[in-house]
């Protein structure tokens, strides 16, 4: 009867982890491996360790902003030129990996299944998706999101241990990989795997105790670490480095692994299901925040008649990239060097910025009377 | 005359007589017409067969005359009795505020006039005489033939008026409207009526209106007598274990039967009519400190919004109150069944009970509710988890199985262990179509049989038996129209159709793994997961009543309630379910069986005892 939207901490944190755990199902296993050899995984820990950290910083500094998003931050860092400046750097952002991401689902599923779809086709169908998905809204997406993240957090569970036979401990040697100084080097720029965190700084006005967000953050950021890890050190205890980079989608190459017994040989393919419905949550949960966000940074009173708009340039925007290759290179080589001084960096320096000119704002106004 | 024309007609090929068919034109007119034929009725005394002739010169003057003459007489209307201008006066004085007028022949008339009694052959009025205190005042009484009870109106109304009233009573005090709803009318439910309005309403629904001259009020009693259908056992939730009584069309019967089983002064039945013309009685019914008072007032604002001609059974009520018309899930539950609603109305939810209809209305469910069989509460714990497993699977085949055997054939062969895959392609070698063109047949072959076999007059049934064995069996396999594994697809997805306890929701089932195949037939399993997406999307979006479709789930409510998708055993449910808000959470104490305090060593606040 309460028309306002607002969601829980449960639901909060399964929409969180989909967004920064979907990469696992596309090539983050591999990427990491690429980064740092077999030590790829304690990048990633170290990684996952840093991001933690820096978010109890950020969210110390956020307290006194609870319920607030990060647009309000910035207006009340910079003012209104600061909400919009944050707003489109937050919109370029999700528009980037939105459009990569979409293109890089639609490829696999092509690969996976739909060898002689077209890929456009493909893009068109998860499209739909994300057009309904962001119609209904947060709440509908978030609830939707409990009822998916169990299921497919059980099945990626399935499949690492169904590859318990096949794990090698020895694989992992030598064992910090391509040295301190690459896992270092690059492990900086692969914040940028958590940078999909930014996300909850949109949640905050929709939860529904305001000041749980830093508990959803720590969960988050602590199971997604969790899974990541997991998932790099499992991989690479299958194929040892240089072996693993060689695989384009390394969790389907481990689910083609899987026997159990005789008749149970080849059910990878049931796990387009699973790819499929991330790619769904994660596209469409995306594609709302994209219009949530440029309604915030130009006030906007409605926010629906943004959505077939920006499905049209993500769509057109997917379809740039001549093939996988460049869709990845885009990735690799733009996004993730540049993403988390966006994600991370810049947020920490509104919410300081803000915390000193309202803290500034209070002792003048004590010192008025 | 006439023979001579037709012969004539005949010969020259010309038309008898200009024919006049009968059409149906718009609604204006004939009521213009019609007011003025009635004026000229009413004007016009005893017809006869004079005026009959008259009336057939008349036809044939031209049509211009006519009109102005109508028109003549629409303007001057004459008053309906001369005679007794002063009563018509006065009638229309009391017909303006609907009060009842003290003169007894006013009455009458108005009565007469308002149930166009000349015309209504059901309906009833009986002329006859009460004396009260040594003075005779005439009287009459009116109802529906076949509504009413006729023994009761001989026995408890008739008899004492027109005969007790000469007993002597002590009654000297009195006014003659106390003496006569004191003493004369032995009846238990009688109300004293002061507008027309009140008694009509009370004869429309089986009551009989008294009228006696010299009152300004009238008395309106309860007669039902009606034909009804007795208590049968439910015929649409059928059960082995547990009651066997089901709801029939008198919402007083249906009320009663909830009561006789929760004997609770705090059960309310609140009345309500629906229908502007139908005045159809609705119930909610509640109880009053369990139930959210939110949700009783939101009903009942929704139930008393509606507005609609003539309501007829619950399930229209149902496309009246629900919260989305076009979501895919029915959003309230209908069942015949009292010990299940008795159930629900102790969770603290609202039951509707619809005048006509054997099926009683109960909101807020959530998708878990219409999954769910009364049979469960009466079966032991580990049998109805086992049910409910079954019957979730019975769900998941009826969606999915076609669309996935669809997928699987024609994109992700590669899924099928090699022996699989050779036997569904060697069986489907003959076949002229494609997958998805088989599968559609069948299934609309299945669905044309289950339609037909709803509508089809019980002695003609076991033609359809056979010739639906035919169109799914070895008939369709040997003309090589299918394959023999597609049988087996389809009439496993039927079964499992209607393994759904709830109907309306069965059908949703059924309609949507139509587009299911449509979806797996476009992109395979990807396909199934963009229609999975945005079907669950709509669920978890819906609400009934204000309560989200998936709770406890999405969004996750925080009770400890167990009983969705499986049973949890009956003393463990403890709490009712929180995302219905009821006034008292507690259903029954942490320990409910007290016995196990004593034999299995369990202390009062839960903790093992670990000396026993």
């Amino acid at each position: 009867m309460d028309q306002k939207t607002t969601i829980g901490n449960f639901e909060a944190a399964c929409l969180l982890l989909n967004l920064i755990l979907s990469k696992i199902i596309l090539d983050f296993p591999r990427t990491v491996s690429e980064d740092a050899g077999s030590a790829a995984w304690i990048m990633i820990l170290l990684d996952s360790v840093v991001v933690y950290l820096l978010f109890l910083l950020i969210s110390r500094l956020y307290r006194k902003f609870a319920g607030n998003d990060l647009l309000d931050v910035g207006e009340i860092a910079l003012g209104e030129i600061g909400r919009i400046i944050a707003g489109i750097i937050f919109l370029i952002q999700f528009m980037y990996i939105t459009h990569v991401v979409l293109r890089q689902f639609a490829e696999d599923i092509k690969v996976i299944s739909l060898t002689s779809t077209p890929v456009s086709i493909v893009i068109l169908l998860f499209s739909i998706g994300m057009i309904v998905g962001a119609y209904l809204g947060l709440e509908a997406i978030s609830r939707l999101h409990v009822l998916a993240i169990p299921l497919l957090a059980a099945a990626f569970t399935l499949i690492l241990l169904f590859n318990i036979p096949r794990y090698d401990i020895s694989r992992l040697s030598p064992w910090l990989g391509l040295g301190v100084k690459a896992i270092l080097q690059k492990g900086i720029i692969n914040l940028s795997y958590f940078s999909e965190l930014i996300a909850l700084f949109f949640l905050m006005p929709f939860l529904k105790k305001k000041n749980s967000f830093a508990e959803i953050g720590r969960y988050g950021i602590f199971f997604s670490g969790l899974f990541l890890v997991l998932s790099s050190l499992c991989y690479l205890m299958v194929y040892q480095y240089p072996t693993s980079t060689e695989f384009f989608l390394p969790m389907y190459q481990l689910a083609r692994t899987i026997k159990i017994g005789r008749f149970f040989s080849r059910i990878e393919a049931a796990f387009i299901l699973i790819w499929a419905s991330s790619a769904f949550l994660y596209l469409s949960s995306s594609l709302y925040f994209i219009t949530y966000i440029f309604q915030r940074t130009f006030n906007l009173k409605y926010r629906k008649p943004l959505i077939v708009p920006f499905i049209i340039l993500i769509f057109t925007l997917s379809l740039l990239p001549e093939n996988l290759y460049s869709t990845l290179r885009v990735e690799m080589h733009i996004y993730r060097i540049f993403s988390w001084i966006f994600t991370l960096v810049f947020p920490l320096i509104l919410v300081i910025i803000a915390s000193v000119r309202t803290g500034s704002k209070k002792r003048r106004e004590e010192a008025k009377p | 005359m006439k023979i001579a024309s037709y012969l004539k007609s005949i010969i020259l090929f010309k038309p008898e007589e200009p024919k006049k068919p009968f059409v149906l034109d718009d609604f204006e007119h004939r009521h213009d017409e019609n007011a003025s034929n009635r004026t000229e009725d009413e004007n016009a005394d005893v017809p006869d067969g004079d005026e009959e002739k008259e009336k057939a010169d008349n036809d044939k003057n031209n049509d211009c005359n006519r009109k102005t003459e109508r028109k003549k007489k629409i303007t001057k209307p004459i008053p309906i009795d001369n005679n007794e201008g002063k009563n018509n006066e006065e009638e229309k004085e009391h017909a303006e505020d609907g009060k009842i007028s003290s003169s007894f022949r006013t009455c009458l008339e108005v009565i007469k006039k308002r149930y166009s009694a000349d015309i209504n052959g059901d309906f009833k009025i009986r002329e006859f005489k009460v004396r009260v205190k040594d003075k005779v005042y005439p009287a009459f009484v009116c109802f529906f033939d076949g509504l009413v009870n006729s023994s009761i109106i001989n026995n408890n109304i008739l008899v004492p008026l027109m005969t007790l009233s000469v007993m002597p009573m002590d009654t000297e005090e009195q006014s003659v409207r106390d003496i006569i709803y004191s003493h004369l009318i032995p009846q238990n439910q009688i109300k004293m009526c002061k507008t027309y309005q009140e008694v009509v309403d009370e004869v429309n629904f089986g009551g009989i209106g008294i009228f006696i001259d010299s009152l300004d009020v009238a008395f309106a009693a309860d007669v039902k007598g009606w034909e009804h259908r007795s208590v049968e056992k439910p015929t649409s939730e059928l059960n082995i274990r547990g009651p066997r009584e089901s709801f029939i069309e008198t919402n007083r019967a249906n009320s009663a039967l909830l009561r006789k089983i929760l004997k609770d002064e705090n059960l309310i039945v609140e009345d309500v009519l629906v229908g502007e013309r139908s005045k159809t009685p609705c119930s909610i019914v509640y109880i009053k400190n369990i139930a959210n008072t939110r949700l009783v007032d939101e009903v009942r604002k929704r139930l008393k919004s509606v507005k609609i001609a003539y309501l007829r059974d619950s399930a229209e009520l149902e496309q009246f109150l629900e919260d989305d018309t076009f979501l895919p899930a029915p959003q309230l539950l209908l069942t015949e069944r009292p010990d299940r609603v008795a159930a629900y109305l102790g969770e603290g939810r609202v039951a509707i009970i619809v005048h006509g209809s054997p099926f009683v209305i109960v909101v807020p469910v959530t998708f878990f509710n219409l999954i769910h069989s009364p049979e469960d509460y009466y079966l032991r714990y580990p049998y109805s988890t086992l049910l409910r497993f079954i019957r979730i699977l019975g769900i998941l085949i009826t969606l999915f199985l076609p669309s996935i055997y669809l997928a699987i054939t024609n994109y992700h062969q590669e899924m099928l262990p090699t022996d699989l895959l050779l036997a569904i392609a060697s069986s489907r070698e003959k076949v002229p179509f494609p997958t998805i063109a088989s599968i559609l047949i069948m299934e609309i072959a299945f669905e044309l049989i289950r339609e037909a076999g709803i509508r089809i007059p019980g002695p003609i049934g076991p033609t359809l038996s056979i010739v639906g064995g035919l169109i799914l069996g070895q008939a369709a396999v040997s003309a090589n129209l299918v394959s023999p594994i597609l049988i087996i697809i389809v009439a496993v997805t039927g079964i499992g159709s209607f393994a759904v306890p709830d109907f309306s929701l069965g059908y949703s089932f059924r309609a949507l793994r139509f587009v299911y195949i449509l979806l797996a037939g476009f992109a395979g399993l990807l396909g199934i997961t963009l229609g999975v997406f945005i079907h669950f999307l709509l669920l978890v979006n819906a609400k009934s009543f204000g309560v989200p479709f998936f709770a406890p789930f999405a969004p996750k409510t925080t009770g400890k309630r167990t009983n969705t998708i499986f049973r949890a055993p009956l003393w463990k449910e403890e709490d009712r379910p929180d995302f219905v808000n009821p006034k008292d959470i507690k259903q029954q104490p942490f320990i409910s069986r007290e016995w196990v305090i004593s034999e299995k060593g369990v202390n009062t606040d839960g903790s093992e005892d670990h000396n026993r």
